[in-house]
């Protein structure tokens, strides 16, 4: 397979940015529905930003083969948090967590998402040529120009530290209430303690 | 302490930016491990079984 530099970044940037809808589908529904996420669904988040992080790599400085196997690692890690979370409601009457979009759960699609993650990446891991050197003029710019891949990395920059604030509002400084019923630290501010 | 997580992935996103790459990869590293202990904290917990 063959793919340029360029081509590579662009697809990075395309992965990075579908990987910040599932960020963005998952704040919607914790603020538009108050569906507070549980600790294994925070997990979840930290594995897709996690992924994140490789694809940055990618979009910065050019894909590496490193940063390939960074994402395989954080996918692997969300993964099995997500089949952790199936396997706990798997058993017909064991109940479920949230509200089914298009008929699966979020944890259900986190573990599909994981998996194609864990496809495409190998893909990308096939083609030797978006290793070789860029010319001067991309390699000494960030994300070598592209306007798609920074802004790709600045959504999924803004996505961590939104996640973070959340988390923090939601379980406190402490271990996350499983499973969550109100944002625990706004709630010790309200009552003064 | 979820928060943390979220905080330190930012962080080496950050020093990625700022061509910090050795130190990136090592709170990356760090990060996911401290994940994973997080992933066995709440997968083993009683609560959570008991859902």
């Amino acid at each position: 397979m063959t793919l340029t530099a360029e081509t590579s970044r662009t697809l990075n940037a395309l992965g990075m940015l579908a990987v910040c809808l599932v960020l963005v589908l998952a704040l919607y529904y914790q603020l538009a529905l108050y569906e507070l996420p549980c600790p294994l669904c925070l997990l979840q988040r930290v594995g897709f930003v996690a992924v994140g992080f490789g694809l940055g790599l990618n979009l910065l400085y050019g894909a590496r083969p490193r940063n390939y196997a960074l994402m395989l690692l954080a996918a692997v890690f969300g993964g099995s948090v997500s089949v952790r979370q199936i396997l706990l409601h798997i058993v017909p009457g064991t109940g479920h967590y949230g509200s089914p979009v298009l008929g699966l759960h979020f944890y259900t699609w986190a573990g599909i998402a994981f998996f194609l993650v864990i496809i495409g990446t190998s893909i990308m891991l096939l083609s030797e040529r978006q290793y070789q050197a860029a010319p001067p003029e991309e390699t000494e710019q960030r994300f070598g120009g592209s306007v798609l891949a920074k802004s790709a990395f600045l959504l999924m920059l803004a996505l961590a530290i939104v996640n973070a604030v959340s988390a923090l509002l939601e379980c406190g400084p402490g271990i996350c209430a499983d499973p969550p019923t109100s944002y625990e630290l706004i709630d010790k501010v309200e009552s003064g303690n | 302490m979820i928060a943390l997580l979220f905080g330190l992935f930012a962080s080496a996103m950050g020093l990625a930016w700022y061509n910090r790459l050795t130190v990136a990869y090592v709170v990356f590293g760090a990060t996911l491990l401290v994940s994973v202990y997080w992933f066995k904290f709440h997968a083993t917990s009683v609560l959570t079984i008991q859902l």
